[in-house]
């Protein structure tokens, strides 16, 4: 019955658990809504696995609905025939049973039969006429003609470039042909559906012996559709303006103002969490999931950033921007990014940075947010650096860069949870024996305190004066390794004590006054008057109380009365046991508050084999040794 | 090297130190403690250690307590250093020494290479400032006080008495004992026993042949002393009288009270911050707290 209670809580607690929401699912929304011809593009926040998109009008009747499955995605494609200034509302389901919604008016309908336009560099705006590219710099140019039209449509473009500029890389359709006006690309193309493109994609570098002006790139779409039978033609002409400037100028003209680490996916800065610090996710939820073993760090690696960092890019030019801005995490020895800390190869093209591109209109300000995705099964806590770069988009050169030192912060709980474990047996323990000591001391005879203590000169004398002198000069010439040597006092000769007197007085309270008595001689004697010692003091009581009285050591008609000698080697084997299992335990928790409480480093390899050594085998080797004497001072006794 | 007498012996002189109520030190001890286990910057951890170090000047120490405490602070600190040149696993670190490679058969597949790492050394430097200003205080107290006097102080600050009692008749009994122990220690070297050898079996029949006398000899004698306190009436829950009552001063309660709203206000504000840190529990009017113990503590 008991059992099926426990079970039933934990069930509960894990289905509580299991049911909260993530802590990143809060701040997921659908960002924008983009109608296009016959369809609209819907962008999220960030990143998330998508299960299905659909789309309601305003009575509330479903319109589409198209089914993803679950691919991990920050956009979303639905098509449908939409109404000039409507309210739809969009709903997006998440592979984790959540939903997002949002409502968005339509615009006006595209009227005109296809779509040309040049981006030089690559990513400006269309509206931007202008934009600025360094010297030196290699600039990518895109150009871009899409039909609107359900005709197919036969199509040439045009595309003339200054002749000052060198052409790197060109895409096979195009032709080539130098003039004096400049490098003439011409290329024929056939859209033959809607939504069918012409999207390619040239190179050229800005020599950076070329003068600094401004230089235009010039292009010219033409569309043949027959309707009916009649042949129509549209023409489309694109100018963009490209300033070329020195990069020193660029630099002055554009830079990055600031870059706030922690913040959400939308750049603002929780003031509840500290600046340029990274804590690591430890939270219930996931802390929960590792003790049951369902978590796995890897996926929550690859599909989940740890935070984001946002980036100020300060544009003091006239005219809009485009820039690309790049985050890492470096190594601050190495300066190069650190492994722990690259994006997973599946996001951002497999470059292990992470980036994005943002448009910063004249003599303004933009926030470019950036996640940072941490593999915790590799991370280190301690110092990194974060490096934010901006481009000018579709150019190599950096323009400005700015490096903030964070704090990553492992956050591990068991340490922590040691300690508490260990402040309060101590507290729980004081408490009683404060509270109830006449109870505590009524059974021990004065012959019985005497002999404690006496016992207490003896383990002062032969254990904690050798340990002390020992130790130090131990742990110089063997470091962490000491405990092989002075565990024969620590271990050997303090169990052969504590048994020998368990021996002979087996009672419970036996081991508490005897252990009591030694951290007050190694208080008032040596100063060992340390909350550490006190709190590990108490938890190794507590432990071999509890374990000497489980065996039935020093439980009343226990194992130590009226012992033959064919029960001697049964003795021996429980009290061994009994001992050895409490001084494990108690090097683990002496571990634990070590590292929390003096914040040192142990290997785990080494936590362990300490434990197995020191707390297990010395422990079993006194205990055995302790309790064959306490046999033969038995005798003196008697 | 080390003369245990030395050690455990205090030197009593007319110091102000040695002047400050046993109560008033075992205070400023526990509060130092809480002190050196919250701290965390470098110069903050330093001031601790230099608090404890004239406390140790103004104590004016003989040269041979001067020399045994160098001695264990510098051990102690040298020990730290190098388990965390060993075991340091925060970044950056850089490897300056590599003592098992992650290639070596077994060892290196168990401890996943084992390496020295510089940043180590520092982060142990730094740490160990806490053993350090703990040892000074600790062995400045003992050092400065009667051991009686500071039972008194612990029974005046509700120790259970018989805890107090059994501390009192274990430190009496040290002399007493610690001549024994050089006494069979003796006789084992006449028998054949090198102390310098070292190993399990050897050193645990060592241990055992020595351990037996001093048992037998304590347990012998407890029965007499206990014949002897029991004659004289001996009620350890009656109200107790001391040959030298203790008398708190003002001088006293500035220490105590400096001391104790000291470390309660730093171990405060630290829990706050890492509760901060971590996460768990923020409130904005908690602002400047959170700066003070990010920038100073």
């Amino acid at each position: 019955m008991r059992k099926l209670k426990i079970i039933l809580i934990l069930v509960l607690v894990v289905f509580l658990f299991s049911g909260c929401q993530g802590k990143g699912e809060k701040d997921l929304k659908i960002k924008t809504v983009e109608f296009g011809h016959h369809r609209a593009v819907i962008e999220l926040s960030r990143e998330t696995p998508i299960s299905s998109v659909s789309v309601f009008d305003q009575d509330g009747s479903l319109i589409t609905t198209v089914t993803i499955g679950s691919e991990v995605s920050k956009q979303a494609i639905l098509f449908f025939d939409w109404e000039e200034a409507r309210p739809y509302l969009f709903q997006i389901n998440l592979k984790n049973g959540n939903m997002i919604e949002k409502e968005v008016k339509s615009p006006a309908k595209p009227t005109s039969v296809a779509k040309f336009c040049i981006q030089a560099p690559y990513g400006m705006r269309e509206s931007d006429e202008r934009s600025l590219v360094a010297k030196g710099s290699k600039v990518t140019a895109t150009v871009f003609l899409e039909s609107y039209s359900g005709n197919p449509l036969q199509a040439s473009v045009k595309l003339t470039l200054p002749k000052e500029f060198k052409l790197v890389r060109t895409p096979s359709i195009f032709k080539a042909k130098e003039t004096r006006e400049g490098h003439i690309l011409t290329a024929e193309c056939k859209l033959v559906t809607e939504f069918d493109n012409f999207n390619e994609l040239l190179e050229f570098e800005v020599l950076s012996t070329l003068a600094e002006d401004i230089y235009k790139i010039e292009g010219e779409a033409t569309v043949e559709e027959i309707i009916n039978g009649e042949r129509k033609v549209t023409q489309f002409q694109k100018e963009k303006e490209l300033r070329v400037i020195s990069l020193k100028e660029a630099k002055n003209l554009a830079h990055i103002a600031g870059i706030k680490v922690p913040t959400n996916d939308e750049g603002d800065f929780d003031s509840r969490k500290k600046e340029n610090t990274l804590a690591l996710s430890v939270d219930g939820n996931n802390f929960l999931k590792r003790i049951l073993g369902t978590g796995n760090k890897e996926i929550d690696y690859l599909e989940h950033p740890l935070a984001f960092a946002t980036t100020t890019v300060r544009n003091e030019n006239q005219d809009n921007v485009v820039f690309l801005v790049t985050s890492k995490v470096l190594d601050p020895k190495t300066k190069k990014i650190a492994q722990a800390f690259r994006v997973p190869p599946n996001k951002s093209g497999g470059t292990g940075v992470s980036y994005a591109v943002v448009s910063v209109p004249g003599k303004s300000e933009a926030k470019a947010t950036l996640p940072i995705y941490v593999n915790e099964a590799e991370v280190l806590g301690g110092k990194y650096i974060l490096e934010s770069e901006i481009k000018i988009f579709g150019t190599d050169k950096a323009i400005s860069k700015k490096q903030k030192e964070i704090d990553v912060i492992t956050r591990n709980p068991v340490p922590g949870l040691i300690t508490l474990a260990a402040f309060l047996i101590t507290v729980i323990g004081l408490g009683y024996l404060a509270i109830c000591q006449k109870a505590f001391f009524k059974g021990f005879k004065t012959k019985w305190l005497v002999i404690i203590a006496l016992f207490g000169t003896a383990t002062f004398i032969t254990v904690n004066v050798p340990g002390t002198l020992l130790w130090d000069f131990l742990h110089v010439i063997l470091g962490p390794f000491s405990f092989l040597i002075t565990g024969i006092f620590y271990e050997i000769i303090l169990y052969a004590l504590i048994m020998s007197l368990v021996v002979l007085i087996p009672r419970p309270g036996v081991v508490t006054l005897a252990l009591g008595v030694s951290f007050l001689l190694g208080g008032v004697v040596l100063g060992n008057f340390s909350p550490v010692t006190l709190m590990w003091k108490a938890s190794l009581i507590f432990l071999l109380e509890t374990t000497l009285y489980l065996f039935g050591v020093t439980r009343k008609n226990g194992i130590l009365t009226d012992i033959g000698a064919e029960k001697r080697w049964r003795v021996l084997a429980t009290a061994g046991i009994a001992c050895a299992l409490a001084d494990t335990l108690s090097v683990y928790i002496n571990f634990g508050t070590t590292i929390f409480l003096y914040r040192l480093y142990y290997a785990t390899w080494y936590i362990h084999t300490y434990a197995v050594i020191d707390g297990f085998l010395y422990t079993l080797v006194g205990a055995l040794v302790g309790t064959r004497l306490g046999f033969s001072l038995r005798k003196i006794i008697e | 090297m080390f003369n245990t007498a030395s050690l455990i012996q205090p030197s009593i002189k007319k110091t102000f130190i040695h002047r400050i109520d046993p109560r008033a030190k075992i205070t400023f001890l526990l509060c130092a403690s809480i002190l050196a286990v919250s701290l965390d910057k470098p110069k903050s951890l330093f001031i601790l250690f230099m608090v404890a170090i004239s406390s140790c000047i103004f104590a004016k120490l003989p040269w041979d307590k001067v020399g045994l405490l160098a001695i264990f602070v510098i051990l102690g600190m040298w020990g730290t250093m190098f388990s965390q040149a060993l075991f340091y696993a925060g970044h950056p670190r850089t490897i300056i020494f590599v003592l098992i490679s992650s290639k070596t058969p077994i060892l290196g597949a168990i401890t996943d290479g084992l390496y020295v790492y510089r940043e180590g050394f520092i982060h142990g430097a730094v740490q160990a400032l806490r053993f350090s200003s703990m040892i000074c205080l600790g062995l400045l107290t003992c050092w400065t006080t009667e051991p009686r006097d500071l039972l008194t102080g612990l029974v005046k600050l509700k120790i259970p008495y018989n805890f107090a009692f059994m501390t009192i008749t274990a430190l009496r009994f040290i002399p007493t004992v610690l001549t024994e122990t050089k006494t069979v220690i003796a006789v084992e070297r006449l028998k054949g026993f090198k102390p310098t050898k070292v190993g399990i079996f050897s050193s645990l029949k060592t241990a055992v042949s020595t351990l037996r006398p001093i048992l037998a000899n304590s347990v012998r004698r407890a029965s007499t002393l206990a014949l002897s306190i029991e004659s004289r009436a001996f009620n350890p829950t009656a109200p107790r009288s001391h040959l030298r009552d203790l008398r708190y001063k003002f001088s006293d309660f500035l220490i105590t009270g400096g001391a104790i709203s000291g470390s309660l206000a730093v171990a405060t504000i630290k829990i706050m911050y890492l509760l901060y840190i971590n996460e768990i529990f923020y409130s904005s009017s908690l602002r400047h707290i959170y700066q003070l113990a990010g920038k100073v503590l």
